[in-house]
């Protein structure tokens, strides 16, 4: 009974933030896109690309944000055997490897006309890609096993170890000289963006947010009735 | 006419500018559907095996309109005879 | 209770272990991962001609020549400059002032010759009004540019040769 009631409340609560969720997105959206795309000036140095910031920076968040959440996921689920904790990393990880694609792909649309190329290997770049192979890895393992349990502990095993990917794609800019800039918004001494490019950017990472939190209730639910129907098709085997 | 040929020419950087919001906008919405897509077959597939066994659970998987999956996830998660099944 | 508490102390040594030898690994290859050299790395670590490397920098004020598609320019991380020539077009955010990496080699008279050349951007967005009023207002830095105390750009190409003296690389 312990093993279905945390599913049960997940589900109460998810029912009630799900419309929540799904109308912020959909607000926070066209108020980022139209202060992204219109009703913001372009930079003194780079023109218009600057509006590629308002995808790529967002998405690079979230990559970055959506693997720490199933590296913690994937503790809870190591130490505490929360029944849960496996299905929301399992949940989140193609969701955190699209918005790691779209990092790369606007980073290198972004790439190609200010610094004159669509990739170099630094460190920054180099990190990010290697993000974007350990959601791929971790996608395969849950493929990989037949039983779901032993699925869940190795690619448990796998989030927590490439874990220590996240705080090198954070600091590689600092720790080694790069073609990517650096840090723009957390300085030490302030933002380094002007106020009204920051809008923008800080609207469609609310954005990017809320839409993880919805796409993320769909895939969690359709995980825990997949268990649910893998548990009655063996029991209707077994008669 | 003037403001809408320069917003779409992006300052000349329309050809970097446009394929970063489509390669967002179109990965984005194939996930969001893929993933609804897969939590309605799922609730549907659920809702039908426990139709097929009237005994257990028939009466309160009942289909309800648009909120579908959700009322047949719920009475399926708080019925304690799917876990005996087990 | 125990089991999970033996748990979370091998979930913690695990993670512990790890961080510990990446660590280790990064600093090891701190050197190998340099994305380019500054002129003074170049001249601390001996560099030969025909070597190919990469040249990162600011590129000098007043120091852009052109000459047909060749480009000629000077490299410099305020302690130490090289000239560069480059025959080809050039990224737009190539200005003076601003962070540039050059890929080539050096030629035997000294003068980098770049096939590929790069612009570095700093991490500082905003729009050409604000500019315009902070050089009104005499707050503006050339090359770093904006409000900020220091430039920031110049600052991390020339720290990073500081760094490397004061802890004996390139020996």
């Amino acid at each position: 009974m312990h093993r279905f009631a945390n599913p049960a409340r997940f589900l109460r609560i998810t029912d009630a933030v799900l419309p929540w969720s799904a109308a912020l997105t959909i607000v926070l959206l066209a108020l980022g896109l139209y202060y992204g795309l219109w009703a913001s000036p372009v930079d003194y140095q780079q023109g218009a690309t600057v509006r590629i910031m308002y995808i790529h920076v967002p998405a690079a968040w979230m990559g970055m944000m959506i693997y720490s959440l199933m590296a913690i996921a994937s503790a809870v689920a190591l130490i505490w055997r929360h029944p849960l904790a496996d299905l929301i990393a399992k949940a989140a990880a193609p969701i955190g490897a699209s918005f790691t694609f779209i990092c790369l792909v606007s980073g290198s649309l972004w790439g190609a006309p200010t610094w004159g190329t669509w990739w170099v290997w630094d460190a920054r770049l180099t990190s990010v890609l290697i993000l974007f192979f350990l959601y791929l890895g971790y996608i395969a393992i849950w493929q990989a096993f037949d039983d779901p349990t032993r699925a869940a502990r190795a690619a448990a095993i796998v989030a927590l170890v490439g874990f220590v990917n996240i705080p090198i794609i954070k600091f590689s800019v600092d720790w080694w000289n790069t073609l990517h800039q650096g840090e723009s918004l957390f300085t030490g001494h302030g933002s380094e963006i002007d106020p009204t490019m920051l809008r923008p950017l800080i609207l469609m990472a609310l954005a990017f947010t809320a839409y993880f939190i919805t796409v993320l209730i769909y895939r969690v639910r359709a995980e825990i009735i997949a268990r649910k129907l893998r548990v009655l098709r063996l029991s209707a085997i077994e008669g | 006419m003037t403001a809408l040929r320069a917003f779409f020419s992006m300052g000349g950087y329309a050809a970097y500018v446009w394929p970063a919001f489509a390669t967002a906008a179109v990965v984005l919405s194939v996930l969001l559907l893929a993933s609804r897509r897969r939590w309605r077959a799922n609730a549907a597939a659920l809702a039908s095996l426990q139709a097929a066994r009237p005994g257990r659970r028939g009466t309160r998987a009942t289909p309800g309109g648009g909120a579908t999956p959700v009322a047949a996830s719920l009475a399926g998660d708080t019925a304690p005879a799917v876990h005996r099944d087990a | 209770m125990t089991r999970k508490r033996r748990r979370l102390y091998f979930v913690l040594a695990g993670m512990t272990g790890l961080g510990v030898a990446t660590a280790l690994v990064l600093s090891a290859f701190r050197n190998n991962i340099v994305f380019f050299y500054s002129p003074s790395q170049i001249v601390a670590q001996h560099i030969a001609p025909g070597e190919r490397i990469r040249l990162g920098g600011l590129v000098a004020a007043h120091s852009v020549v052109h000459e047909g598609d060749t480009t000629l320019f000077v490299v410099t991380d305020k302690a130490r400059s090289l000239k560069v020539t480059y025959t080809g077009l050039l990224p737009d955010l190539f200005r003076e002032g601003q962070g540039v990496v050059a890929e080539g080699r050096i030629g035997a008279n000294g003068v980098f010759i770049a096939d590929q050349v790069l612009a570095k951007h700093d991490e500082k967005y905003m729009p050409p009004g604000v500019v315009a009023a902070l050089k009104a207002s005499g707050h503006w830095q050339e090359g770093g540019g904006g409000a900020a105390p220091a430039a920031r750009a110049a600052d991390a190409a020339a720290a990073v040769p500081a760094a490397d003296a004061a802890k004996g690389y390139g020996k």
